[in-house]
């Protein structure tokens, strides 16, 4: 098996979800609306789960929505919540560091005729309280802003955003995309003034397809889908029971080493941070240091080098990372997270991110680093940039890509 | 991730004509940091003749790969027949590549014309518009 270091993009699923989740395919396979015991044991199956997700995060069960991930919630946050609440205004707020699907949630909606500001974030990637206060106006529907920037690991104050959310308007709904964030940390909606929330089961080591969305009691939503009534009136279609269960389980496996995965990833962040700094010259650390930054991330940039050549030399060596590079990306465009920190376009596509999962070890560390290591030596024998040449005469676009 | 033939992990890993000459015949730079390629080509041509040509390159592995190709497509070759050698040959001769890779065998083959051009033309290549290969494989 190779070391997998990109487990913000997705982890494996525990050996005992996949196991618990088997009889849901085969034997358990009723949905929870049939007139049977089989069909009654399911809707107890799936109300359980619910009221287990809801006293995760300290809300009730009827504000959990079973959806399948946290890209379908996060357009039910956005494209629903500003549609059903467009009484209320016509503005939404979201940061300059969200996830895809809010940032094309947010595209969309300006299609419809709504106004969208993006939030600047400074060089760490937090969001300016003061710049988010300013904004919010007596149109604002709705703030959403990322719990954790996915590719450089900056964790946002949530709770300071809340409080500044509800003592500029009291109609504006407060989201955030909490994939990153959900079972790796505490989160409790009340306490840091949430109206809506995002997770994906994926995202800890439960099976892809299933998330769920916290809709705090009375906030309207518009539906993205519409058919016959279904355990989530949000949500019509077939349950997948079997997802639901297998996120319950990877929940519950996750809530228990919460605060002991901490401190394990927190040691493996330190130590690779400290060997790459001490061992490779010529880096930059993306993203925050300290209290502010996720333990599951560390963010390098490789001067003088490219991700892409980086990440697949890696792969070539059993080790899997995830990289900024515009030449890694299917738009060829350079990541965002690191121009929005005011990185230049080499410093993105220099950019290499490794995620932890608490199943990472420290051999792992000391074998992707001594791998990198090599890799980033051979790479740099390679490149034409040297340390100390003149690099503006290079950073011209060049018209080949743009013909 | 892409997905890459054989061979051009192979140039990849191990790359052809590696490096720089020390007084080349001529040499180009062509691409930028900002889009995440760059390469440079270093000729020495003797008679007419591409005895020998170096490279380095900054760019992703599809780069790397177009670049050792291209120079073992050219060297030995007279500059006549070096410049009819176009991006098409480079990506067949390495067993294809993903089409969002097809602007980096552009970029091998930009460079090695440009340094042509050095050698042929030295005062015009710094001032004249270079005629860019058609890039219509990719937007």
């Amino acid at each position: 098996m190779p070391i997998f270091f990109d487990n913000c993009r997705t982890t494996p699923v525990l050996p005992e979800v996949a196991e618990y989740m088997m009889p849901f395919f085969t034997e358990r396979f009723a949905r929870p609306d049939g007139l049977y015991a089989t069909a009654q044991e399911i809707y107890d199956s799936l109300t359980e789960a619910r009221a287990f997700f809801s006293s995760s995060i300290s809300a009730q069960p009827d504000e959990i929505i079973f959806t399948s991930g946290a890209t379908e919630a996060n357009n039910l946050a956005v494209l629903g919540a500003a549609r059903a609440n467009r009484t209320n205004g016509n503005h939404i707020i979201v940061s300059a560091l969200e996830h895809g699907s809010v940032i094309e949630a947010g595209k969309q909606l300006k299609r419809e005729g709504f106004e969208v500001t993006t939030l600047d974030v400074d060089s760490e990637g937090i969001i300016d309280l003061n710049q988010l206060e300013d904004r919010i106006t007596d149109q604002t529907i709705l703030v959403s802003i990322i719990s954790i920037g996915h590719f450089i690991g900056s964790m946002m104050p949530l709770k300071e955003i809340g409080a500044i959310v509800k003592s500029k308007n009291l109609k504006t709904l407060f989201h955030t995309d909490a994939a990153e964030m959900y079972i790796k940390f505490p989160l409790d909606v009340q306490q840091l003034g949430l109206d809506l929330v995002s997770s994906s089961a994926h995202k800890y080591h439960g099976p892809k397809g299933v998330g769920f969305f916290y809709r705090r009691k009375g906030v309207k939503i518009q539906p993205l889908m519409f058919g016959a009534p279904s355990f989530d009136r949000l949500r019509p279609g077939g349950e997948n029971v079997s997802g639901i269960m297998g996120m319950r389980k990877a929940a519950e496996i996750g809530f228990k080493q919460q605060e002991s995965a901490l401190k394990h990833v927190t040691d493996l962040q330190e130590y690779l941070i400290q060997r790459i700094e001490t061992e490779i010259p010529y880096t930059i650390l993306n993203g925050p240091r300290g209290q502010r930054r996720s333990p599951y991330n560390v963010n390098i940039s490789f001067e003088f080098i490219e991700g892409e050549a980086i990440s697949v030399a890696l792969s070539m060596h059993g080790v899997e990372v995830a990289t900024g590079s515009a030449c890694a990306s299917e738009s060829l465009q350079p990541n965002y997270a690191i121009l929005a920190i005011g990185g230049d376009h080499e410093r993105a596509h220099g950019s290499i991110r490794f995620t932890f999962s608490r199943g990472n070890t420290k051999d792992e560390v000391d074998e992707a680093v001594d791998r990198l290591a090599e890799v980033v030596v051979f790479l740099r024998k390679v490149s034409p940039l040297k340390p100390g040449i003149d690099k503006s005469q290079f950073l011209k676009e060049d018209p080949h890509h743009h013909a | 991730m892409l997905k890459y033939s054989q061979l051009v992990m192979e140039h990849f890993k191990n790359p052809r004509n590696l490096g720089s000459i020390q007084q080349p015949s001529a040499k180009a730079t062509e691409g930028s940091i900002a889009c995440g390629d760059m390469m440079t080509v270093y000729l020495d041509i003797q008679e007419g003749t591409i005895q020998d040509i170096r490279f380095e390159t900054y760019g992703c592995a599809a780069n790397i790969a177009t670049a050792s190709m291209m120079t073992e497509a050219v060297k030995g070759l007279s500059l006549e027949e070096a410049k009819k050698v176009n991006w098409k040959e480079i990506v067949e001769r390495l067993g294809g590549l993903p089409e969002i890779k097809y602007h980096c065998s552009n970029l091998a083959v930009d460079t090695l014309l440009k340094a042509i051009q050095v050698y042929e033309k030295p005062n015009q290549a710094q001032t004249s518009e270079q005629d860019e290969p058609v890039s219509d494989t990719h937007s």
